[in-house]
């Protein structure tokens, strides 16, 4: 199994486990495991922090959370 | 890489520079205890290690290791020094200050970069680390070798990422905060899910925005509150006061109260025996890594119980999970403490309002301390410590204001209490709103989390498959090699593998005698654990493919004597591409090794004695270690001699199996341990017909030889002998002992190839003879 075949299996099963979540969220995820950033050297806390907070935005967009819950309600 | 030399000075044991010099060929080097070998080791140690030696991490060795790694007798003016020279003629040193900074210089200062210690040097106190270490050390110990850095920093970087998420995201915060407004709900309104709730927003919608055509939860609420404050705005000054005194009324203190001791109570059960629990962890986690070391079983320090190391984790696990339900009843007290200091707030701000008039002056004559004692309270203490007093102290105060609230609006008009409790239907109904809010943050935060932990698990699936693949390689030469060193010993399957219960981890296991062993510890004595570590050592360092050299100090004293000799056939076999170091204060192994290994790829050097820091470490011009009895002259001339008769029978032994020298059989042991005169009695008689010398186009006998062999005879039985077992030499007589000694067994190499007259043979087993033919020993003649 090559790198790229044992990422895709993982998103394959993330995407059918949460189906709500678009392609933009999930690949910002996936881009970031083959960057070099990633693969040199352990990242520092505050590398660490830059990346989360990026995720978390792509994750928790205000839009998407709104249209979701007004589409529930 | 090959080393052409290593030079050092005021290093460790060395005095003014002392170059090893190796011309990228093999080396051995025998040295006394104390000789100074290991200074060498330590230079490679303190490149590789940037500036530090393991063996001298102590209190004593100076904030740099400076007291230790300099020596004590360094000039003022003179820096310590290291310099490597490479066979690409290219240079790496360091020159060290006397505050143990150092400076690396040098045409090529990262040659050394790749060189990991556990793959490059061995030392005698070292030998079974890798067996005795802990799966994770073994693991550390193979990473490099499995080339998966690149997958290791992403599966670390994305554990990391995980944890920095579920900070980031305010996970805990968030669910804390779902936690206090489902209990602030329940208690105002029971259990009421979101359609409840959407059903009576309707209901309030149609109430009080009749033309309303919003669609959304949200909205709706905005409305009904907007719509709700002009009417209570609108209210005259008695129904203000009261909607005031209702807004007082509705607070349900009793119950905030009781679901605060009920959470207090539940916490304190369940935390007490945990923090005993935790504290003997505490107490017994310093030991604890000793004993995973040293045995497979263990007592678990929260319980006691003895159990497997491997059953440990699992165990943990368990623990962890009480641990769980802890941090949940913690939430649960904090949302109970959060829902008592709102609706004190609001007590609060409602008795500060102006609306209450007349009524509060009457009030203050009954209760003016307990209205001064809620003016002047900090509910944001009570919110970080909530303790029974300050419970006591609320049901003291707060109670008869709400009380007299409740008695005075027991008669009021009905439409005002409405408007109120309708108020507070539409603020829960915005606070499901918030909690859907919060959980759809607190679902896609831990989705994201989820993800993160499903690529580290995935990149150390990935890690694992690959390893296993070249863990087995390395399997196979440990117990090649196993049976090289022990072709007798019955173990069988030796192999390193990959625990299936954890990640980080290798292990070695192997089959004693037909029957499979957990661990090595289990059933293999000292020496032969000492042996597999060196084979561990060798097989690791064999898979490594780059060209760099290996260093081992002292490694056979550890190592079985009946076995040593074959450490030889394995560095034939398998390391005849590397460069390889060795060093030893076995003599009698020196002598082997100078004897079986070939000497166009191999350097034999010996060290002299040490004696004192200012004279350092000193080579000595022969390699036959005779300084070691010359050291003894002036003091024990009788030690001196009786040493040089040890050194030749050490001597002669190789040199009469490379020769074919037969000997009569004697019974037992004592045909093993033949001496000097026995040997050289033989090489007399058999040499007068077969050991030659060229001369011109012809042959000679080696006249001067057999007088060279007489005389070292005669010397060892008139002197040296009297030096063992009446102690009585004379300084004189050792000299001269030792002199013919060392002549003697000159004689057995060219003067000219510089190799031995043993070294060739020829096709049919009629003459052996040296590389150019100079010497030669031929059969037939004897």
């Amino acid at each position: 199994m090559t790198k790229e075949n044992w990422l895709e299996k993982i998103i394959k099963e993330f995407k059918e486990q949460n189906p709500d979540l678009g392609e933009d969220e999930i690949n910002s995820v996936s881009k970031l495991v083959f960057s070099v950033d990633m693969q040199d050297k352990e990242l520092r806390q505050a590398e660490l922090t830059q990346h989360a907070q990026s995720l978390l935005k792509n994750f928790l967009d205000n839009d998407k959370t709104d249209i979701k819950i007004k589409h529930e309600s | 890489m090959k080393v052409n030399s290593i030079k050092i000075q005021w290093f460790r044991g060395s005095a003014s520079e002392v170059a090893l010099g190796a011309s990228s060929k093999s080396v051995v080097v025998y040295g006394p205890n104390g000789s100074g070998k290991s200074s060498f080791i330590d230079a490679v140690e303190y490149i590789i290690h940037k500036g530090k030696l393991e063996h001298l991490a102590h209190e004593y060795s100076g904030r740099r290791q400076e007291k230790g790694i300099i020596n004590t007798h360094a000039p003022a003016n003179v820096q310590s020094q290291l310099l490597f020279d490479f066979n690409d003629g290219k240079n790496l040193g360091a020159s060290i200050n006397t505050n143990g900074e150092y400076t690396l210089f040098g045409t090529n200062q990262t040659a050394m970069d790749g060189w990991e210690y556990m793959r490059t040097i061995l030392r005698q106190h070292e030998v079974a680390d890798f067996i005795t270490g802990t799966k994770g050390e073994k693991y550390s110990a193979l990473l490099p070798l499995l080339g998966l850095h690149n997958l290791e920093f992403i599966a670390e970087n994305f554990r990391q990422l995980a944890r920095t998420v579920e900070r980031e995201s305010k996970i805990a915060n968030n669910k804390s905060k779902i936690e206090e407004i489902i209990e602030r709900r329940r208690v105002k309104m029971g259990e009421i899910d979101l359609r409840g709730a959407n059903d009576k927003v309707d209901a309030l919608y149609k109430k009080y925005v009749p033309a309303g055509t919003d669609s959304n939860l949200a909205d709706k609420c905005a409305k009904i509150s907007e719509s709700l404050s002009r009417q209570i705005d609108g209210l005259d000054a008695l129904k203000k006061l009261h909607a005031i005194l209702t807004e007082i009324s509705l607070v349900s203190l009793t119950e905030d109260i009781k679901s605060v001791r009920i959470a207090t109570s539940n916490l304190v059960s369940a935390a007490d025996p945990l923090i005993q629990e935790k504290l003997a962890i505490l107490q017994t986690a310093e030991a604890l890594n000793i004993k995973l070391g040293a045995t497979p079983m263990l007592n678990c320090p929260a319980c006691g119980r003895e159990l497997p190391a491997d059953e440990f984790k699992s165990h943990i696990d368990s623990e962890k999970k009480k641990l769980q339900s802890i941090i949940s009843l913690f939430g649960l007290h904090k949302s109970a403490v959060a829902n008592l200091c709102n609706d004190i707030l609001k007590v609060k701000n409602n008795f500060q309002k102006e609306g209450l008039g007349d009524w509060k002056k009457k009030l203050i004559k009954d209760h003016m301390d307990k209205i001064q004692w809620l003016t002047d309270l900090d509910v944001e203490v009570i919110r970080g410590n909530c303790s029974e007093e300050n419970l006591g102290l609320l049901e003291t105060n707060v109670m008869p204001l709400i009380d007299v609230a409740k008695t005075t609006m027991g008669n009021q008009p009905g439409d005002v209490r409405q408007l109120i409790e309708d108020k507070e239907a539409v603020q829960i109904a915005d606070e499901i709103i918030e909690e859907k809010n919060l959980s759809d943050i607190v679902t896609r935060s831990q989705a994201l989390m989820n993800l993160l932990q499903a690529i580290e698990a995935g990149a150390r699936q990935e890690i694992r498959g690959k390893s296993e693949k070249i863990i087995g390689d390395i399997s196979a030469d440990i117990q090649k090699m196993w049976e090289v060193l022990h072709p007798d010993k019955k173990i069988e399957n030796i192999r390193l593998y990959l625990p299936d219960d954890a990640d980080k981890a290798v292990d070695v296991r192997l089959k004693f005698y037909g029957i499979e062993q957990d661990s090595p510890r289990l059933t293999l004595s000292e020496g032969n654990r000492n042996s597999l570590g060196l084979c561990i050592f060798l097989a690791m360092a064999k898979k490594d493919e780059r060209d760099r050299p290996l260093f081992l100090d002292d490694v056979i004293i550890s190592l079985d004597r009946g076995y040593r000799g074959m450490i030889a056939d394995l560095l034939i076999k398998e390391f005849s591409e590397k460069q390889v170091f060795i060093f030893t204060h076995d003599r009698e192994w020196f002598v082997e090794l100078k004897q079986r290994l070939d000497a166009t790829s191999w350097q034999f050097k010996t060290l002299m004695p040490w004696e004192d820091p200012s004279v350092g470490i000193r080579w000595s011009a022969r390699t036959m270690s005779f300084d070691d009895a010359r050291k003894d002259l002036d003091k024990a001339p009788d030690l001196a001699g009786t040493t040089a008769r040890k050194l030749m029978d050490i001597e002669l032994a190789p040199r009469a199996e490379m020769l074919k020298i037969k000997l009569p059989y004697l019974h037992r042991e004592r045909n093993d341990h033949r001496v000097a005169h026995e040997f050289l009695e033989k090489f007399i008689a058999d040499g007068m017909e077969c050991f030659e010398i060229k001369d011109g186009h012809n042959y000679k006998k080696h006249d001067e030889a057999i007088n060279a062999f007489r005389k070292a005879d005669s010397l060892i039985l008139a002197w040296a002998n009297r030096a063992t077992h009446t102690f009585d030499a004379e300084k004189n007589e050792a000299d001269q002992l030792i002199k013919a000694c060392e002549n003697a067994l000159e004689f057995f190499d060219c003067t000219s190839c510089k190799k031995s007259v043993g070294r060739l043979e020829d096709a049919k087993s009629k003459l052996k003879q040296c590389q150019c033919g100079n010497l030669r020993w031929r059969y037939g003649k004897a």
